[in-house]
């Protein structure tokens, strides 16, 4: 799964170029059980990272939001995500449990 | 008959494309000295998902080793801890460390791998191959960071193929 390699390693060095694009691929797929975990866990990981607004080397690029996507596509609103500004009841309740502490702690 | 050391191109040196020519100068260091940079831990969330990570495997001497400088901030080798997290937290089948400079080589060495336009005169270099679907980083200073697969899906803009910058 290439976005796994993508949240895996590729975020040790914020060098990430194509994830909303693999996170998209996998939205498409069938996923089993056992990956939907996996995948839940690597949208964790993604979001929390993101939320740390300590952590300066987060790309620009990856914090630009494209609003031609569909609003629930929260990996394409990772700027709003960020900033405290997404609306957190459209995200899955792992991520929101993520979201609604720092987005409490960002106002 | 050895195979020769890595070279920059003449081409590019005749060009006198300085941004061509350095990044030819970093590829052939990075070639020629599998050296890999250090990285230094903050406090953050990816710091805590790291010794979360590790966390399971803390009886393994490298690894207590390794959650120990995290934890005290110290200077940690991000070949180490780029083996350490493929071999316990994802628990792949790497024979040995030098398994990840094996595919950083097999990047760096495919001609036919390609230099992605850096996005700003600081940016790291990334290098792209195809034939072996791996994308390796590295930094200006000729220093490895990273190699990880990639599907080869928006990594931006061709700049150079590596065979047109060193030989």
């Amino acid at each position: 799964m290439w976005y796994r390699e993508a949240v895996m390693y590729g975020m040790d060095s914020w060098t990430v170029p194509g994830i909303r694009e693999q996170r998209d691929d996998v939205m498409r797929s069938f996923l089993e059980r056992q990956q939907q975990a996996l995948l839940d866990r690597l949208d964790c990981r993604l979001v929390d990272a993101i939320l740390d607004l300590d952590d300066d080397e987060v790309p620009d690029d990856l914090l630009q939001d494209d609003p031609t996507r569909p609003l629930a596509q929260w990996w394409w609103r990772l700027g709003q995500i960020r900033a405290g500004t997404y609306p957190a009841e459209l995200l899955p309740p792992h991520l929101r449990a993520l979201y609604r502490p720092a987005q409490r702690a960002a106002a | 008959m050895a195979p020769s050391r890595p070279r920059v191109h003449p081409d590019v040196l005749r060009s006198g494309d300085t941004a061509a020519i350095q990044a030819a100068e970093a590829l052939v260091k990075v070639l020629t000295t599998p050296h890999w940079g250090t990285k230094k831990f903050k406090a953050g969330n990816k710091t805590r998902q790291a010794l979360s990570d590790f966390a399971p495997f803390a009886h393994i001497p490298q690894v207590k080793q390794l959650l120990g400088k995290i934890q005290r901030r110290e200077l940690v080798d991000g070949f180490l801890f780029h083996y350490l997290k493929r071999v316990y937290v994802e628990g792949e089948a790497l024979n040995a460390p030098d398994d990840l400079n094996r595919w950083f080589e097999q990047t760096l060495n495919d001609p036919q791998a390609v230099l992605i336009q850096p996005k700003s005169a600081t940016s790291r270099y990334l290098v792209y191959s195809s034939r072996y679907q791996l994308l390796a980083v590295l930094d200006r200073s000729g220093e490895r960071v990273s190699v990880h697969k990639h599907d080869g899906q928006t990594l931006g803009d061709v700049w150079k193929t590596l065979a047109s910058l060193i030989l």
